[in-house]
């Protein structure tokens, strides 16, 4: 899998390719209009994460030209401006995601993962890991062949987790990432903890091995 | 006192003066000058009968005269006189026309034939005071005609003349530094008015830019500090990622990762004030306010059941608003987490939506600080010292822009927040 960075803060392009290139996907970064269009004409990706403000142009002018080369590449915005504007700008343009900064880098992560997934397998949206079968758009959660039943709530948490498997992730990643911006603005992510309780409860009910590590209080991680 | 009365009035004390001072000078000036005209003709007179008799006649002519024109009396003086003239007044009665006849008197010693007689000369007072009279009369009704008319075209004038002025007044009154654009003041023939218009234009147009640069710097500045604050958290990110962490840093990553959250929150509720500010948020559409607090209560499902929160909520499905849709989710989730946050263990949350206002009441503490202050920003609850202190004063932000008014009362141990939409289904720039 190969991902474009398109970003002019060299900092943050290095966080992102060291915790993606951990998921295995070969990263190139950009931090330039120019050169970012020199890379997209002559290869292809399979995600493109696209900074709103370069140095040397719009973001939204590489996202239409992406649209009129008919590239099929998969795009995740990220800006500075947290507007419903620029947003639906973006996504108007073609861009399948839309992620304000600051972000966690969990976040990205499973944003580019259901990215890349719509993108090359259509709609078989099933992932295996473990002893545990997810099929994504029916929600369903098998053990082998027993069924899990979760919540909502509980079925976002695990994939989040298998987006990020093998890394650990915040609690107040999975805050955000469950609830948005409300639950953060409470400072305290006691229902993450009670959250992660019953899905580690009920896949041992389903015969499942216990793969989910709490490091410290600090974060969780999914471990393969 | 307005201006125009003010030079007016000034104007009539000195028109009124002058008017009343010049009358009688006026009369007095005119009575001189015939009394004047009045001696000397009697002089001429006396001097011209001494000639006359001298040369002709007697004393029987001189009775025949006297009896001819009664203004005239000649009589003999006894011993030797000294040659003397005197001038009075003197009134007679007379039948036929007036009843007081006012006379000049020319009373001299004159010497006829080389004899002193006493010689009288008279003449009516009548016509010429007639005449002064009319002359004044006349010079008085010219002056003050006069003086109207200057009162008048002064009025009008000066009621053409500051029309410029107030059309500025009350442009500057309506002028909205946030709302207008600029202020557009016409051109005038009046040079005064126009340096007057051209100083105020420069003036909003000074305060404009001052106003712009500043709204723009907060939200450049929370703009700015996005890309930091992305670095920021997710090195913190990558951190967490070593396998060898042990406790302590654990810790200390997590009290890191509280203080990026706390910033980044911080930075967003600014960024928000000053689109609000900024009246971004345009576009209005009828809103059903039901359908957003219930999705909003269950967003916060997990935040009031940790509590162990009762909500009990009572909502009219028919209530509309005409409103920006992202300010209202950001409202009603504003003054859920608030009662949320603020409330006691098992304490409880009425919320109530009637078809023009949305009542939110919840058990907690009582303020610390006076309830009036309740809206600012950065008022926070020592409490809670995560909190930005932001969330009501973007709360009060949002009412602003819409058009609706807000008010808290802290009553029977229950913190109670009261909407009202008053002006239902009206666009708040229009």
């Amino acid at each position: 899998m190969k991902i474009l960075i398109i970003e002019d803060e060299q900092e943050l392009a290095r966080s992102m390719v060291s915790y993606l290139q951990s998921e295995h996907y070969l990263c190139v970064t950009v931090g330039t209009y120019r050169s970012a269009l020199e890379k997209i004409d002559y290869y292809d990706y399979d995600c493109i994460i696209l900074d709103i403000t370069l140095p040397d142009g719009s973001g939204l002018d590489i996202l239409r030209d992406l649209r009129i080369n008919r590239k099929a590449d998969g795009v995740i915005i990220i800006s500075a401006k947290n507007s419903t504007d620029d947003k639906i700008i973006g996504l108007q343009l073609g861009a399948d995601d839309y992620l304000t900064k600051p972000f966690h880098l969990a976040e990205l992560s499973a944003r580019v993962a259901a990215v890349i997934r719509r993108k090359n397998f259509g709609g078989s949206d099933e992932v295996q890991l473990n002893d545990l079968h997810i099929h994504i758009p029916a929600m369903r959660v098998r053990v082998k062949d027993e069924p899990v039943d979760l919540t909502r709530r509980e079925f976002e948490l695990l994939l989040f987790l298998v987006a990020n498997k093998n890394r650990v992730v915040s609690k107040s990643a999975i805050a955000s990432h469950l609830s948005g911006d409300e639950a953060e603005s409470f400072g305290h992510f006691d229902f993450v903890y009670a959250h992660i309780k019953n899905l580690k409860k009920k896949l041992a009910e389903a015969g499942s091995v216990d793969f989910i590590r709490s490091i410290y209080g600090v974060g969780y991680k999914l471990e393969t | 006192m307005r201006l125009l009365q003010r030079t007016i009035r000034s104007y009539l004390i000195y028109s009124a003066l002058v008017i009343l001072v010049a009358i009688p000078v006026f009369y007095f000036i005119i009575s001189r000058l015939f009394l004047q005209d009045v001696d000397e003709a009697l002089l001429h007179r006396r001097k011209e009968l001494v000639a006359r008799l001298n040369a002709t006649g007697n004393d029987s002519t001189w009775d025949y005269l006297q009896s001819l024109d009664g203004n005239i009396q000649i009589s003999p003086l006894a011993g030797p006189v000294r040659e003397e003239q005197r001038f009075h007044f003197m009134h007679r009665h007379n039948r036929r026309e007036h009843g007081n006849e006012p006379f000049r008197v020319l009373s001299s010693v004159v010497h006829l034939h080389g004899r002193p007689y006493r010689m009288i000369i008279r003449q009516s007072l009548i016509d010429s005071e007639d005449l002064s009279q009319g002359i004044v009369l006349t010079q008085t009704i010219l002056l003050v005609i006069l003086l109207t008319g200057l009162l008048l075209i002064n009025r009008s004038q000066s009621r053409k003349i500051w029309l410029p002025f107030y059309i500025t007044v009350q442009k500057l009154r309506e002028f909205e530094l946030d709302k207008h654009a600029g202020i557009n003041l016409a051109h005038t023939h009046i040079r005064e008015f126009n340096d007057l218009n051209q100083a105020i234009s420069q003036l909003v147009k000074r305060n404009q830019q001052v106003y712009l640069s500043q709204k723009e710097f907060t939200e450049n500045a929370a703009h700015e500090m996005q890309t930091p604050l992305a670095i920021f958290r997710t090195k913190l990110d990558l951190l967490l990622q070593h396998s060898n962490l042990d406790e302590q840093q654990a810790e200390q990553i997590q009290s890191l990762t509280d203080t990026v959250d706390r910033l980044t929150r911080l930075n967003r509720c600014l960024l928000l004030l000053s689109k609000i500010e900024n009246r971004q948020f345009m576009d209005n559409q009828p809103i059903h306010l039901a359908a957003v607090l219930e999705k909003t209560v269950n967003l916060l499902e997990e935040q009031y059941a940790a509590k162990n929160i009762r909500l009990i909520m009572q909502l009219d499905k028919t209530a509309e608003v005409m409103a920006n849709a992202e300010l209202m989710d950001i409202l009603i989730s504003n003054l859920l987490s608030n009662a949320i946050r603020h409330n006691i263990e098992s304490g409880e949350i009425t919320i109530r939506l009637e078809e023009k206002r949305l009542m939110i009441s919840n058990t907690g503490p009582a303020l610390v600080f006076e309830p009036a202050g309740i809206f600012d920003r950065f008022r926070k609850n020592p409490a809670s010292p995560g909190s930005t202190g932001l969330g009501l004063a973007i709360v009060k932000e949002i009412c602003e822009a819409s058009g609706f008014t807000i008010q808290y009362a802290f009553k029977g141990n229950r913190h109670n927040l009261e909407l009202s939409f008053g002006e239902v289904l009206r666009s708040p720039e229009s």
